[in-house]
């Protein structure tokens, strides 16, 4: 799995090197628009979305084929690629709560609990992002799944932005937004846990 | 792997079906220390066969053994010994060529990176250049250097000289034959390319619409095949057990023999040529069948 790793690294080499560079822009408007945590977030984002580059890359090389020649389970390449991008995840993460709490104390502000549970979020978001995803892709590649993104994501922000405004549903109170994210951490856990085993089972199944 | 076994590559009735196609009781051994060419037109089932040993696609029927040892069961522990190479190289265009092996050391537990750099050394392979650059002999040749690096003992070549100029190919096929002559290690190569098997190959395997029509020693083809050419008014003559395949031309009948020795006495009259595996391929899959 190490290799495979790796290997996702390697080919994306690029790809990470103008995502530093994005991660730096985010960094320094954010510095200029007083917005340190828009940039926190889009540094997970992007963490995340590495591992979506890496199913474009092996559909273009046709990877698929020699991995599975290789001496290395279905099931360890599905997971090597969940381990990658929890990984750069939880990497954007600590960048993010690193930046902003250096940024909050550079203006004598204090770094709250809402930064942390913001960040938290945000990471859970990638996290549920990713396990919705993951099966998708490996049952009909990448191209194919990206329509699938704007459908599960686009489509629900959109009824929700058009149910708030034209309906003009009161927004929850504070209380109970904080009560049900408190709940979040547990619902994207068996989320990503339900998605590994998805994706093994269609990749198990896969003929190449 | 250092048991004494009777073959590398047991494939025994394997079949799978599609909608259009189908491969039916595939069966054929390889030895160790030889080659196989798996010879057959495009579409005829090489590379489903491939895919099958290689459990890219699981198949409906039939057993395979790599090693002694099941192909399903011991996957993982058979694919530290096998090298593969596909018709076109597998490795993204992002890496470089030591990328390779950065990443492939961490997968095969035997690899050789003193021996995969000989490999792109002998080959003159840039190490630091992206593979996207690279022309197709030269990607053939990494995805070689990749393929033999571990020290494999079976390699599986899928139409590997597929496209290659005549240089690049014999430049290849050398490589080959230089593996094979540790005398643990066999080679199953597919290809349409018959006159790259005719130089190297031990065993041929013939491939037609999914089924085996024949597998046996190279020599022994060579020798036994022939093409019997007979006039229109004469081909009712030919005693039809003789006949494997044949084909009408504006001369006569061209006909597919088998034991060209001993039907050259029975047939004093008629000219028989040696047939080449082309020959023999053109025959099965465009001549007409004896009933």
């Amino acid at each position: 799995m190490l290799g495979l790793i790796f290997k996702d690294v390697l080919v994306n080499r690029k790809y990470l090197r103008n995502l530093l560079l994005l991660v730096v822009f985010y960094f320094i408007f954010g510095l200029f628009t007083n917005n340190i945590m828009f940039a926190s977030y889009m540094i997970i984002f992007l963490g995340t979305f590495i591992v979506f580059a890496t199913f474009s890359y092996d559909d273009l090389a046709k990877w698929d084929s020699y991995a599975l020649s290789l001496p290395i389970t279905r099931s360890e390449i599905v997971l090597s690629k969940y381990i990658l991008a929890i990984g750069c995840s939880a990497i954007g993460s600590v960048f993010s709560l690193i930046t902003s709490a250096l940024y909050k104390v550079s203006k004598h502000q204090a770094f709250v609990f809402e930064d942390y549970l913001s960040i938290g979020v945000s990471f859970e978001v990638c996290i549920v992002i990713l396990s919705l995803m993951t099966p998708i892709i490996l049952k009909v590649g990448m191209e194919k799944a990206r329509l699938a993104l704007f459908v599960i994501f686009g489509i629900p922000a959109i009824l929700v932005v058009l149910l708030v405004n034209n309906l003009h549903m009161q927004i929850p109170s504070e209380a109970t937004i904080r009560f049900y994210i408190s709940l979040t951490p547990i619902a994207t856990i068996l989320i990503f846990i339900a998605s590994i085993a998805l994706s093994i089972f269609i990749y198990n199944r896969k003929e190449i | 792997m250092e048991n004494i076994m009777d073959y590398s590559l047991e494939v025994k009735d394997l079949s799978k079906r599609y909608n259009t196609f189908a491969l039916n009781n595939v069966s054929f051994n390889l030895k160790p220390g030889s080659i196989m060419g798996f010879i057959g037109e495009n579409g005829a089932g090489k590379s489903t066969t491939i895919k099958s040993i290689l459990n890219l696609i699981h198949r409906d029927h039939g057993e395979i053994k790599i090693f002694g040892l099941d192909n399903i069961k011991s996957e993982k522990e058979i694919r530290q010994n096998i090298g593969i190479v596909f018709d076109e190289c597998r490795f993204h265009d992002t890496l470089y060529a030591k990328d390779v092996d950065l990443f492939l050391s961490k997968i095969y537990k035997n690899w050789d990176s003193k021996l995969y750099s000989h490999y792109l050394e002998q080959f003159k392979l840039p190490a630091k250049k992206y593979i996207k650059e690279f022309s197709r002999g030269m990607k053939m040749k990494l995805s070689i250097a990749a393929a033999l690096s571990h020290n494999p003992q079976l390699l599986l070549l899928d139409e590997p000289t597929s496209g290659l100029d005549p240089i690049v190919r014999t430049e290849i096929l050398d490589v080959f034959l230089e593996f094979i002559q540790d005398e643990k290690n066999s080679i199953l190569m597919s290809s349409h390319i018959t006159g790259d098997l005719e130089k190297i190959a031990d065993y041929i395997t013939f491939i037609h619409e999914g089924k085996i029509e024949l597998s046996e020693s190279k020599d022994d083809i060579i020798y036994s095949y022939g093409i019997l050419k007979c006039k229109q008014s004469d081909f009712s003559q030919i005693d039809i057990k003789d006949i494997i395949s044949y084909r009408k031309n504006s001369f006569g009948y061209e006909v597919l023999v088998t034991n060209k020795a001993k039907l050259s006495r029975k047939y004093p009259n008629y000219i028989i040529d040696s047939a080449s595996l082309e020959d023999i391929m053109l025959f099965y899959s465009k001549g007409v069948q004896k009933c």
